[in-house]
């Protein structure tokens, strides 16, 4: 059976159909002030990452490399990642709330990569060849794992989005409705705290080997998007060391990692100009 | 009642909504008393099954029995085995058949007739008396079928509606607050200032949920050992409370003294921990300016009794949803058990056989 390219933005649109379902699910469920029906909720979510990871597959293979050649796949990869997160967090955790809003927020990347197709422009065939040609695998795990930052740096605002409003719920007084699912400030700060350990390891190997390519070979990497990964590297780094030394407020290191993210995401602006060109 | 049917339910009830407390104070049954109303119920031909149901908030016995079985019959029994004056259990108790018994069997498993309406432990009690009728077999294919539907509804309640959600106390309003903020309370660390009422309270609900790391302080040494002992509290001397604020992560006060005890100058500027402040005292003993330090959590009287009615409301708003729920249920089981029906036990197999060996320990 051959998938073709439109193929597998098919997986993608059927993935977003299930992704859509589990947040729909945990929002009437928070909506009603009632626990979601967890078996419902997981077995979508399970789906969608199922079609997701069956789409990128088939995706590689047409590439013969890893699909982060444009920002459609980036995107993919980037909710792949952070449903896989999701999983292993709610498993471990039981975090009702992380359900709602992680699932929103996969939906909400994966409509956001297919809505645009500029993101996603057909390759020739003989560019295909040409790319798979100057495949560099070190370049590959340069991306797979700054993709993967991205994604952990993604859940990481969704924990501290959380934590402001668990902060706002007792500080205000408001208990009803989203409020009462919100895990305790204590489980999102050690959530956060260890989100963002990976997250910076993950993006420290990243720029890393970024840098160590660009020195090498300087054609393969752009100096503006080794530049946005360092600037993110070093920032994040910062807020883990004043984390790790309590030296700045956990409202405020809530605010810093949501904007920083914000921030994480307008860079794939320039990467996306420098893939298309 | 209809006497075509070969069994009947029958249920002798009195609780918080027929008797005030110093009535029921008479009706409680001692441990032996219960042991030997059993045998007695089991002994009587005409009592199929017998279940009693016997906490501080309700004294009921469940009855599968004959339909030519007199429901005062039941009563003097139960009035003169017991010897309960039963010109007053009479006038503060009251009999149901039939559906009626499924109907509030299923109410009361729920938590709907409690006093303290969805609360949990209601279940428990009901089930605690269903093993023990189950161990002495008093029980048979009637109260099984019975008892296991109705936890079954409880968990139907419980699932479909929100009438076991939100603390309705001062205290575990406290200790649900408590548990927003740190989650996991073993290692949290407590301050009680003074030994009030309220404060005492909240100070076991804490505990309950696992925090047992307390400290108490109060102006009379002497007068806070009692409480520290109940409830293993290290005793601080009030003198070193200023200095030892700053240990602290829940600080509840509960004096009855007129000045701020506590207020912005006694706490540190900023912490990267959070501070829970509960002040339970009137007039409060918590500046209100505290609540506008960083990470820090200030919570009164007013508010916690303001949340504690809010989930009050809450439940009660539920009440119509949980009632037809049940009737629902209720509908479904009486047509089970219903004798005119197909599927009703046969009476021949409904008497247990009494296990005279059954411990009573």
């Amino acid at each position: 059976m051959d998938i073709t390219y439109s193929d597998t933005r098919t997986l993608a649109w059927i993935a977003f159909g299930f992704y859509a379902i589990s947040f729909l699910v945990a929002f009437l469920s928070s909506l009603k002030d009632r626990p979601y029906l967890r078996p419902l909720f997981y077995i979508s979510l399970i789906t969608g990452l199922t079609f997701q990871s069956a789409g990128l597959y088939f995706r590689g293979l047409n590439l013969s490399a890893f699909p982060l050649t444009n920002i459609f796949e980036i995107l993919q990869v980037t909710a792949w990642c952070t449903t896989f997160l999701i999983l292993v967090i709610q498993l471990r955790s039981r975090l009702r709330s992380l359900g709602l809003f992680g699932s929103a927020f996969v939906a909400l990347i994966t409509i956001f990569s297919l809505s645009i197709s500029n993101f996603d422009s057909y390759r020739p065939i003989a560019d295909l060849i040409e790319l798979s040609k100057r495949a560099n695998p070190w370049i590959e795990l340069h991306a797979a794992l700054a993709i993967f930052a991205y994604s952990v740096f993604g859940l990481l605002a969704i924990t501290s989005l959380m934590f402001l409003l668990q902060d706002y719920s007792l500080t205000h007084k408001r208990f009803s409705g989203l409020f009462q699912l919100l895990p305790s400030l204590k489980q999102l700060s050690s959530i956060s705290h260890i989100l963002l350990l990976i997250g910076v390891i993950s993006l420290a190997l990243s720029v890393i080997l970024g840098t160590l390519t660009w020195l090498s070979q300087t054609v393969h990497v752009t100096v503006s998007k080794l530049v946005c990964a360092w600037i993110l590297f070093i920032s994040y780094l910062n807020i883990l060391t004043l984390k790790e030394k309590q030296r700045c407020l956990p409202r405020s290191i809530a605010w810093a990692c949501i904007i920083l993210f914000l921030f994480a995401m307008l860079t794939l602006w320039p990467l996306h100009l420098s893939l298309s060109s | 009642m209809n006497n075509n049917y070969p069994f009947s339910l029958l249920l002798l009830t009195t609780s918080h909504k027929t008797a005030p407390l110093e009535v029921r104070e008479k009706f409680v049954i001692s441990k032996d008393q219960l042991h030997s109303l059993r045998h007695k119920l089991q002994s009587i031909p005409t009592i199929f099954e017998s279940l009693i149901l016997n906490t501080c908030n309700r004294t009921e016995v469940y009855c599968a029995v004959t339909p030519s079985f007199s429901h005062s019959t039941l009563m003097n029994i139960f009035c003169n085995h017991l010897e309960i004056d039963s010109t007053l259990f009479q006038k503060h108790s009251f009999f149901l058949h039939n559906k009626e018994v499924i109907h509030h069997l299923f109410h009361v498993t729920s938590g709907l007739d409690s006093q303290i309406v969805g609360e949990n432990e209601i279940l428990a009690q009901v089930k605690d008396a269903y093993l023990e009728a189950k161990n002495y077999n008093t029980v048979g294919p009637i109260f099984h079928r019975l008892f296991q539907k109705s936890f079954q509804a409880a968990k139907a309640v419980r699932t479909h509606t929100t009438i076991s959600l939100g603390a309705t106390s001062i205290g575990s309003v406290a200790a649900e607050l408590a548990s927003r903020i740190f989650g996991d309370l073993s290692s949290v660390r407590t301050l009680l200032v003074g030994t009030g009422e309220v404060g005492q309270i909240t100070a076991q609900a804490l505990k309950i949920r696992g925090n047992h790391n307390l400290t108490l302080t109060n102006r009379t040494f002497e007068n806070a050992l009692p409480f520290a002992s109940k409830i293993a509290a290290t005793l601080l001397p009030i003198e070193e409370l200023p200095k030892t604020l700053k240990n602290f992560d829940i600080i509840i006060a509960c004096t009855t003294c007129h000045n701020w005890l506590i207020s912005g100058n006694s706490l540190p500027q900023s912490s990267t921990n959070p501070l829970f402040l509960i002040d339970l005292s009137v007039p409060r003993n918590i500046c209100p300016t505290t609540a506008f330090r960083q990470n820090t959590y200030l919570y009164n009287l007013d508010d916690l009794a303001t949340i504690a009615n809010e989930n009050l409301k809450n439940r009660r708003a539920e009440f119509s949803k949980c009632h037809s729920i049940l009737s629902h249920k209720t509908d479904i089981l009486w047509a089970y058990l219903n004798p005119a029906g197909s599927n009703y036990p046969q009476t021949s197999s409904l008497k247990p056989e009494v296990d005279s060996s059954a411990s009573y320990s």
